[in-house]
């Protein structure tokens, strides 16, 4: 049963197609790896997923509503949650109340009526737990924007966690992460994929190989192959869309 | 924020009511009467604040939202014959209503254009004080009848003519002002408000309707800014085209920036400054204004989260 | 009067305040284009322009043409200078920051006006025109010197135009508005082309001062309504686009006189300014300009 769907999608900017008729689709509870050489064409994909951006033709389908039209805020309550593959916290605000913000969200949404009022003490349980599963609880009480890079990485995750989206994209999460920080991140992808969709755009090729269960290769805004990991490895095209990169 | 600092945040507004509250007992006449329109004007600026300070948004015309508050009340007394309290009721309900309206086309844009169209606004409502002078009499203003200058309330006879009252009056609109404010901003809407202003674009990206958000942050401080003018108008018995320029919309930037953005208390603290600043600077010169300049460009230069805004940094971790 | 004599007078009167609106307004636009920056004094630069016009035929000169002369050389240097420190004393540290810039120029403006309220006092003055001659039509006698105020600021404009497209500051000036950092990777001084950028546009508001000091009086809050103007023009003109920025000056120039002979000014100016604000909203790219796909 497929959560989220493409139908012919296409997105070009002064000319250039970075997303050009892709079909596309992703099953409930699936990893979705996304990989491809840089200016491919995926962040602009998952941006016309999220809604940050509209495409200029296509539908997209979120199970079974067409959502082609709809804003990003709605989206995200609907359950597509998305980070940003150019970090995007809140820097002026403490570690905790950037969690809080995502939290805030999800308790509103939890609770009975649009005008039942949020209990605070439920937000605060829900960033802890954030916080918590990402590593980042001893420094909840710093400015987001002292953080480590690396830290402030996991802070966007847990921001994205913290609204426990069933399916959650992640743009390059490990992006200049540290060795002990992937392993970090590869623990609390296993935590959390019982539950979840995930559609993972990695460069770190071990990293989405040992993960996806499944991978959509692209290429200059097409989808150039799609199998499991195993074959992909294999693939000859994508050899070739690397090598000649 | 945790309980603890959240009651010693509120038992410092509570402090600084009460000592406004004991401050007209050494003050002398003349600044008795001062410092209840400084108290005025600062929930003007404390509802300028919710916009600029809390939500990020830099308005260049909230005199215009004072300006509905003063004309609503004073227009409805003056011609309709209406009652203190529904004409104060009325005109907040006015300028919310206004800063409404103004926000669901300004706030399609952000930034400069932002301010400027807020400015523009805030122009035509200037003029049209001026234009409709039939009924405003435009710069020469009105005065109240002496009919409006009491009111009872639950038996009580209140006369607005009375200094005392008056200063009472005052305190009470300022503490109501720091108490609402306060609240919301340590509240759901407050986090909203501070989210956008830190990063709007993550914030929609979160599930959050940012236009929504800012309208509703608009609407308050709309409303603040309205109940300030209307007050002004029915304690001072007197509206006027001057309250609607742009010089007011400037004031409550300068106070707001100068007491620290984004503190509940620096619009306070920053309108008991500066108005005692140009005051004391009008004794010398009718180029008073130029106060407001080298203030606004000292500020902007060097200090430009303000004095609260510093303490904030330095020592107050948890000042709202 | 009939229409027809009564219609030229009035566009007439509407070129005078088209020709200098347009030469303030391209000042506002040069350095909304490439500083990205609202300057907010830019009508106090204007009323500086005067008031130095108005002090040098007194003080200076006994003649009003060599007076005149003298201070359309002096006042923009003057007020050049002004500008120049302003943005390096203030602007620069700030980054022109757009939205601090326009907190830091509201500071500049009640800076030189009050300034100006201390050392040339509250009074309006006149500047007796530079010459008097009178040129005849069938139905009315026009002033020469307006006149010659549309010719001369024709002639500024071209000056302008020539800079701009055939020099090499104009070339610089061109490249730091399409790409600032591109501009820097290829060695352009960026932070001098500011300067330089900010002191013309404020050199052209005091030009326009000096050519209508004459007609209209010279006071220390004359600058808000051409800053009002200037904001209207170059809105629709689309933000930072010269060309169409002296359309729109021509248009709105022309309309003001001939709108203000049959509705009340203040209705004029509420409606203009109302439609303006809407237009920065809707048609952010001006009224003629061409909107991004
Ligand atoms: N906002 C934009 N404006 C113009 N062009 C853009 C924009 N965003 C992306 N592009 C172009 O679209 C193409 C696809 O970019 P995109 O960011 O989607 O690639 P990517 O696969 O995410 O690359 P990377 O691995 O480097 O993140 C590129 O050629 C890029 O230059
Ligand atoms: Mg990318």
């Amino acid at each position: 049963m497929s959560i989220l769907s493409t139908r012919d999608l296409s997105k070009s900017f002064g000319g250039i197609a970075a997303v050009d008729g892709v079909d596309f689709s992703v099953k409930e509870r699936e990893i979705r790896g996304i990989i491809g050489p840089n200016g491919a064409g995926k962040t602009t994909l998952v941006s016309l997923l999220s809604g940050r951006i509209r495409p200029d033709s296509g539908r997209i389908i979120y199970r079974g509503v067409d959502i082609t039209g709809s804003p990003s805020w709605k989206r995200v309550r609907l359950g597509i949650a998305y980070t940003f593959q150019i970090t995007s916290v809140y820097p002026g605000l403490t570690v905790y109340e950037n969690a809080a913000i995502g939290a805030q969200m999800r308790a509103r949404q939890e609770s009975a009526s649009r005008w039942a009022r949020v209990r605070e003490s439920h937000v605060e349980e829900i960033s802890r737990e954030c916080l918590r599963l990402t590593g980042l609880e001893s420094s909840w009480h710093k400015p987001a924007g002292e953080l480590a890079y690396g830290h402030q990485r996991l802070l966007e995750i847990a921001i994205g966690l913290a609204l426990d989206p069933p399916l959650l994209i992640l743009d390059e999460p490990t992006q200049g992460l540290s060795e002990s920080e992937i392993e970090e991140f590869i623990r609390l992808v296993g935590h959390i994929r019982v539950r979840k969709t995930i559609i993972l755009i990695e460069h770190n090729m071990p990293l989405v190989m040992a993960l996806a269960d499944r991978i959509t290769v692209m290429d200059q805004g097409r989808v150039l192959a799609e199998d499991d990991p195993a074959r992909i490895r294999q693939d000859r095209r994508v050899q070739e869309a690397y090598l000649g990169e | 924020m945790t309980r603890a600092t959240g009651r010693k945040s509120l038992v410092l507004h509570l402090g600084v009511v009460a000592l406004l509250f004991l401050l007209q007992f050494v003050l002398p006449e003349y600044h008795h009467l001062t410092v209840t329109r400084i108290m005025i004007l600062a929930v003007f600026a404390l509802g300028y604040n919710v916009l600029f300070g809390y939500t990020g948004l830099l308005s260049l015309g909230h005199a215009m939202f004072f300006a509905c508050g003063l004309y609503a009340a004073g227009l409805t007394v003056y011609h309709l014959g209406w009652d203190v309290l529904p004409a104060f009721l009325f005109a907040v309900a006015v300028a919310g209503a206004a800063a409404a309206a103004v926000g669901m086309i300004a706030l399609r844009t952000t930034g400069v254009a932002f301010m400027i169209v807020t400015l523009m606004f805030s122009q035509v409502v200037y003029l049209a004080t001026l234009y409709f002078s039939r009924y405003t009499r435009g710069d020469e203003g009105l005065v109240l009848p002496a009919r409006a200058r009491s009111f009872e309330l639950v038996g009580i006879h209140v006369n607005l003519a009375d200094p005392v009252t008056r200063y009472y009056i005052a305190l009470g609109l300022l503490a109501a002002g720091i108490l609402v404010v306060h609240r919301l901003v340590r509240s759901g809407t407050g986090r909203e408000w501070i989210a956008v202003r830190e990063n709007e674009s993550r914030t929609r990206m979160l599930g959050y309707n940012t236009f929504s958000i800012k309208l509703k942050a608009l609407t308050v401080s709309g409303a603040l800014s309205g109940a300030a003018g209307a007050a002004y108008a029915l304690l001072f018995a007197y509206v006027g085209s001057t309250f609607a320029s742009i010089q007011y919309s400037i004031d409550a930037l300068l106070f707001t920036l100068l007491g620290g953005a984004g503190t509940v208390l620096g619009p306070v603290l920053g309108s008991f400054i500066m108005f005692y600043l140009i005051d004391i600077f009008s004794e010398y010169t009718t180029a008073y204004l130029l106060a407001t300049g080298v203030v606004l460009i000292l500020l902007i230069l060097y200090f430009s989260v303000g004095i609260l805004g510093t303490l904030r940094r330095k020592w107050l971790h948890w000042l709202p | 009067m009939d229409l027809g004599p009564f219609l030229l007078l009035a566009s007439l009167e509407g070129l005078v305040q088209a020709a200098v609106l347009s030469l303030a307004a391209l000042g506002l636009c040069l350095v909304f284009g490439v500083l990205r920056v609202v300057n907010v004094a830019h009508g106090e630069f204007y009323m500086l322009g005067a008031v130095i016009a108005w002090w040098i035929s007194y003080a200076l000169f006994s003649h009003p043409l060599s007076g005149f002369v003298a201070a359309l050389i002096v006042a923009p240097v003057l007020v050049g200078g002004v500008a120049l420190a302003s943005e390096r004393l203030v602007l620069r540290r700030i980054g022109h920051n757009p939205e601090a810039t326009i907190v830091a120029t509201i500071g500049m403006l009640y800076v030189i006006q009050q300034g100006v309220l201390i050392l040339f006092g509250p009074d309006a003055r006149s500047i007796e025109p530079p010459f008097y001659f009178r040129i005849d039509f069938p139905w009315f006698g026009y002033s020469g010197y307006k006149l010659s105020v549309i010719l001369m600021a024709l002639g500024l404009l071209s000056v302008l135009w020539y800079v701009i497209s055939r020099t090499r500051l104009g070339l610089v000036m061109r490249a730091t508005q399409l790409d600032r950092e591109m501009a820097q990777a290829f060695g352009i001084p960026v932070d001098r082309v500011y300067g330089t950028v900010f002191a013309v546009g404020a050199m052209l508001a005091a030009v326009a001062a000096v050519l209508i000091a004459p007609i209209r009086q010279v006071h220390y809050l004359m600058g808000l309504d051409p800053l009002l103007m200037s904001f209207i023009v170059v809105i629709i003109g689309g933000l930072g686009s010269i060309r169409g920025t002296l359309f729109a000056a021509l248009l709105i120039g022309m309309s003001d006189g001939i709108i203000s002979m049959f509705f009340s000014p203040t209705l004029a100016k509420m409606v203009s300014t109302l439609l303006v604000a809407l237009v920065l909203i809707f048609r952010p790219e001006g009224l003629f300009g061409r909107r991004e796909p």
